[in-house]
């Protein structure tokens, strides 16, 4: 069967489609509710509730900053706050990217630019938000020991211990994640070479 | 004419389209019929400011195509779904067995290509021409009729592939 075979049989299963004609009013009506979520739209809901938890969390750590005095225990302060509030950001934006995109005005060829990228650019996001959060569960314990008791357990036998579990997790993790999103990048890039085709 | 009754009738006469659509860029079962309702909601929601600069069909073509990309790219799979009116879960459920694998035949070879190709294609299926396909696309008409020769090579050689394996 070649292009111009298909054409044929294109034609006719359309003809007979068109002779079905299968949607009735109501349903058509019941389509233009929002009778179920969009996907991305609870993605964004959930982001969005992630994002506030990090900022209250942020707010705390920087409520209690004095609490950290010596120079791993502000290290880790500045490591957390970073976590708490750039990377939510960074993944909200691309979320409300992709919402943005006008569906009815952008040429197919621009809208499957935008979403390769910002794709590609969320899979980036979340691969770094969960290995960072790996040295942030580590990194957590001795700061929320200092806030909240004023103990510096930075250096105890127990926390040595989980940051070792951690890191080997984290070692797993990347390399995991690693290969995941070159494979994933690999073919948003094939598409987007498409795209450049001339 | 209220432009819900309006909008009714234009998805009646157009209805073919969302299905091809769907059917190209969806998985089979659940995410076609989830395509397919996402599509019809998208139009709906640019009815209003659809004002007939182009021609109806290019509209729907163009937010459809666009809505199975998005789709496509959802980020995480099953992130939400509710299910949806049962009428609908019909829509795709009535066909002879004839037609049934002409149809899957055809959309399986489709189905093989890129997704810029997926659209391309469907848009020669249904008889456009160079220019008005360069204008649902972005693509320049010469630029169309390029990709559509490299789409000819590809097709023939995943049909021959096809009859190797087969036999």
């Amino acid at each position: 069967m070649d292009l111009d075979e298909m054409k044929l049989l294109w034609d006719d299963l359309s003809e007979q489609r068109d002779q079905q004609q299968r949607l009735t009013d109501t349903m058509i009506v019941d389509m233009t509710k929002r009778t179920y979520h969009s996907k991305l739209r609870s993605i964004a809901f959930f982001e969005t509730i992630g994002a506030i938890f990090c900022f209250g969390l942020a707010a705390v750590l920087i409520w209690n900053w004095y609490k950290l005095d010596t120079w791993y225990l502000i290290g880790s302060g500045l490591f957390s706050m970073l976590i708490l509030t750039v990377m939510p950001i960074l993944s909200l934006n691309t979320i409300y990217q992709m919402q943005g995109i006008r569906l009815a005005e952008s040429p197919f060829r621009q809208t499957v630019d935008r979403y390769t990228r910002l794709k590609k650019r969320f899979f980036l996001i979340q691969q770094l938000m969960i290995g960072m959060s790996f040295i942030f569960a580590v990194v957590a314990i001795p700061l929320a020991g200092k806030i909240m008791s004023g103990k510096d357990i930075f250096l105890n036998h127990r926390t040595l211990i989980f940051a070792f579990v951690g890191c080997v997790g984290l070692f797993f993790f990347v390399r995991w994640g690693y290969r995941k999103y070159v494979n994933m990048a690999d073919s948003a890039e094939e598409i987007l070479r498409e795209l450049q085709q001339e | 004419m209220s432009d819900r009754r309006r909008f009714v009738q234009v998805i009646q006469e157009n209805e073919g389209i969302i299905f091809k659509v769907a059917n190209i860029y969806a998985r089979e079962g659940e995410d076609q019929k989830d395509l397919y309702q996402e599509i019809v909601y998208q139009l709906w929601r640019s009815f209003k400011s659809f004002q007939g600069k182009s021609k109806i069909s290019t509209w729907i073509y163009r937010v459809a195509l666009n809505t199975a990309i998005r789709h496509m790219n959802q980020l995480r799979k099953k992130a939400s779904y509710v299910s949806m009116n049962s009428d609908l879960m019909d829509l795709y459920e009535e066909q002879d067995a004839e037609t049934e694998e002409r149809m899957t035949m055809l959309y399986e070879q489709i189905k093989q290509l890129n997704v810029v190709e997926r659209g391309i294609i469907l848009l020669h299926l249904e008889g456009k021409s160079y220019q008005e396909i360069g204008s649902i696309t972005g693509f320049t008409p010469s630029n169309v009729g390029t990709r559509l020769s490299r789409i000819r090579n590809k097709l023939s050689a995943q049909i021959k592939n096809m009859n190797h394996g087969s036999g």
